[in-house]
């Protein structure tokens, strides 16, 4: 709006200004070439009448603002508003040539009117004086600049209203169009995420160009993503049914290769069935997750805390939620509802697998410290009473033999929380115990 | 023992699964396609019907469909995928279980013998309940009830119901838990087991303390069975 006004002004100012001078110049030209034409007139009146007719005819004309005529006769008398000879006055009569002077009050034209017809005696010769004074000038030009001024101020307020209707056709849809992309990934439509119905295009053609290329681009994604669920459902069929031949040919295989070589076989095949289920897992991540992952953290810890709150009880423990957050409202992270869940049983579990029963526990939801990668992130910390972490755990660890493992899992959480633009920390919980920090990047 | 038909395209497996069942006494028959797996249940009249889902010609669920039309032969689906909304299309159209691929032969047996005593016990496939006390569970449409009362269960907390109650009477240990109900044979934590059987005590309106279906057995595992008098 501002650089509009900006604009708007610098153009008027650039065709405004020139216009005012040329206004000026002409209105001095227009009110020379009037006196030019009263000095005829009076001329005309001064050659045949006398001076009573030229006294009436002159004070008709001095109504005129701007221009005031006035006859010098040769025997001194003056009939008119500008009585007085000076030097320009004597010098006119006796050459008989007219001239035209710049004077205090204006322009002063004198026009000797020789009566004498060829012999242009001096004696004989009134002088016309017309004064065309600067005020009447001014005013005109007062007037003149006022209406340009006006019609300055009235185009700068057009240009703004133009602007302003012209920026909303645009910033209605557009805004439409944005409300519909943070739609896309939108948690609220069921537990899958959908894509929603194609955005009707409206507004002017660069923003209708917009919205068919946002329709095509979420209908291809949508293509792509129902794709990808059938190659993944290839996928675990043609990765499951050889692991279901070796496991059943290991079943079936008889004592024969001996029970230890067997046992090892198993162990073997459980190791690859875990790796398949991680890649199989791994390949419905955008299944699971739609076009954007996004979870309600609020409503996902609220949901975990009261799941586990079951097992609590009977054990004798206390689990409270914290929520320090202000509002009651969602808080959006980057992650699917389904990972951030599955991330934050692990840390459940872990408390309930490494801790004593009746040892207290607590979920604190707050805000995270901005430190750049999460904005507006959230900090979920699962803190304890227990005994406290074990030395030397390694997040990064993958729980080879699940619980128990030294991994206790946190890889899982770990992934989730980096995904999400964040991080797991171990640190110690004023509790006493353990407390494990997953910070996620806010949606 | 009794007649069973598979019908399964992988040539690995279906030997496999032929052989270990006749171990097992089963008299059994198998076929590679659909289309010739629907023709030998008509013929056959085979006492169960293990179906996979991947068929080569026609899709299992159209197979399922169309022996519905003609039989009420038992049928277990076997499928790749354990969260396949196509598995829940199988149980509501007709379906009796399923079990989840990779399988092992002693999964896969001890749905055969649950469905054919639930089938045998109602003298026909009109059944397809499990029956212990007051507590009664209906397998493919996965519902149970309790006094006639419907059960509000999670899908996690009734495959735990109902393996427990395949097996009402019997000690089952939280590993076995986790590799039949959870398909985690190799990790997993008991903690998601206990948790899950404290909600369905819960729901089923008891107390660890004051058990009446559900029984801890400290350090072996959990039991499922009538409350004396019941």
């Amino acid at each position: 709006m501002l650089t509009v006004a900006a604009a708007v002004s610098m153009v008027l100012l650039a065709m405004l200004v020139p216009v005012a001078i040329l206004m000026r110049d002409l209105a001095g030209e227009d009110l020379l070439a009037r006196a030019a034409l009263e000095v005829q007139a009076t001329e005309s009146v001064v050659a045949t009448g006398s001076k009573g007719s030229v006294g009436i005819y002159l004070e008709r004309v001095n109504d005129d603002r701007g221009i005031r005529t006035t006859v010098l006769y040769p025997d001194g008398d003056a009939v008119g508003p500008d009585p007085g000879e000076d030097r320009r006055v004597l010098q006119a009569r006796s050459t008989g040539l007219a001239r035209v002077d710049d004077v205090d009050a204006g322009t002063q034209i004198l026009v000797p009117v020789s009566l004498g017809a060829s012999t242009a005696s001096s004696a004989e010769t009134p002088v016309v004086r017309v004064l065309v004074t600067g005020p009447g000038l001014d005013r005109r030009l007062l007037a003149g600049w006022t209406v340009l001024l006006v019609l300055g101020l009235a185009l700068l307020a057009g240009a703004l209203v133009l602007a302003d209707r012209l920026g909303r056709s645009f910033t209605t849809p557009l805004g439409r169009l944005a409300d519909y992309a943070g739609r896309l990934g939108s948690p609220d439509e069921g537990d899958r995420p959908r894509l929603p119905a194609p955005v009707e295009p409206d507004g002017p053609p660069e923003v209708r160009e917009l919205a068919l290329t946002l329709n095509r681009l979420v209908e291809r994604i949508g293509t792509l993503l129902e794709r990808e669920r059938a190659t993944n459902a290839d996928v675990a069929h043609r990765l499951r049914t050889p692991m279901t031949a070796l496991r059943l040919r290991l079943e079936t295989a008889g004592a024969a290769p001996g029970d230890e070589e067997r046992a090892r076989l198993a162990e073997d095949l459980d190791q690859l069935q875990q790796v398949v289920d991680r890649i199989v897992a791994e390949a419905r991540r955008s299944e699971r997750e739609g076009i954007v992952a996004v979870a309600d953290a609020r409503a996902v810890v609220a949901e975990r805390v009261a799941f586990w709150s079951s097992l609590a009880d009977d054990e004798g423990r206390t689990l409270t939620f914290d929520d320090r957050l202000p509002g009651a409202g969602a808080v959006l992270v980057r992650a699917s509802a389904d990972d951030l869940a599955a991330a934050l049983d692990v840390l459940l579990d872990n408390v309930f697998s490494h801790t004593p029963t009746g040892v207290e526990a607590r979920v604190v939801l707050e805000g995270a410290p901005d430190d750049g990668g999460a904005r507006g992130g959230v900090a979920i910390s699962v803190e304890d009473a227990g005994p406290g972490l074990p030395d030397g755990v390694d997040v990064r660890a993958r729980g080879r033999s699940g619980a128990g493992s030294t991994g206790l899992g946190l890889a899982i959480a770990e992934r989730t929380a980096a995904e999400a633009g964040g991080e797991l920390v171990l640190d110690r919980s004023d509790l006493g115990g353990a407390l494990v920090r997953l910070r996620l990047g806010g949606a | 023992m009794a007649q069973l038909l598979i019908v399964e395209d992988d040539a690995r497996i279906r030997p496999l699964v032929v052989r270990a069942l006749t171990e097992r006494g089963h008299a059994v028959r198998s076929e590679a396609t659909g289309m010739a797996g629907l023709n030998a249940a008509v013929e056959l009249r085979p006492d169960l019907l293990v179906l996979d889902l991947g068929l080569p010609d026609v899709d299992g669920t159209q197979v399922l469909s169309m022996l519905r039309a003609v039989s009420d032969v038992p049928v277990i689906v076997a499928t790749a995928r354990d969260d396949d909304p196509t598995l829940v299309r199988c149980l509501e159209g007709g379906a009796d279980d399923y079990v989840v691929k990779p399988y092992t032969v002693d999964q896969l047996a001890a749905r055969i013998t649950a469905v054919l005593r639930r089938v045998g016990r109602a003298g026909g496939a009109a059944s397809r309940e499990i029956v212990v006390g007051r507590l009664r569970i209906d397998v493919p449409a996965r519902q149970a009830r309790l006094d006639d009362e419907q059960l509000d269960l999670s899908p996690k907390e009734f495959d735990l119901l109902r393996h427990l109650a395949e097996r009402a009477g019997d000690v089952v240990t939280k590993r076995e838990l986790l590799t039949e109900v959870w398909q985690q044979a190799w990790g997993g934590s008991e903690k998601t087991v206990d948790v899950h059987l404290s909600w369905l005590r819960r729901k089923l309106g008891e107390t660890a303390a004051d058990p009446q279906y559900l029984h801890s057995v400290r350090g072996v595992g959990v039991r499922l069975s009538a409350p004396e008098g019941a």
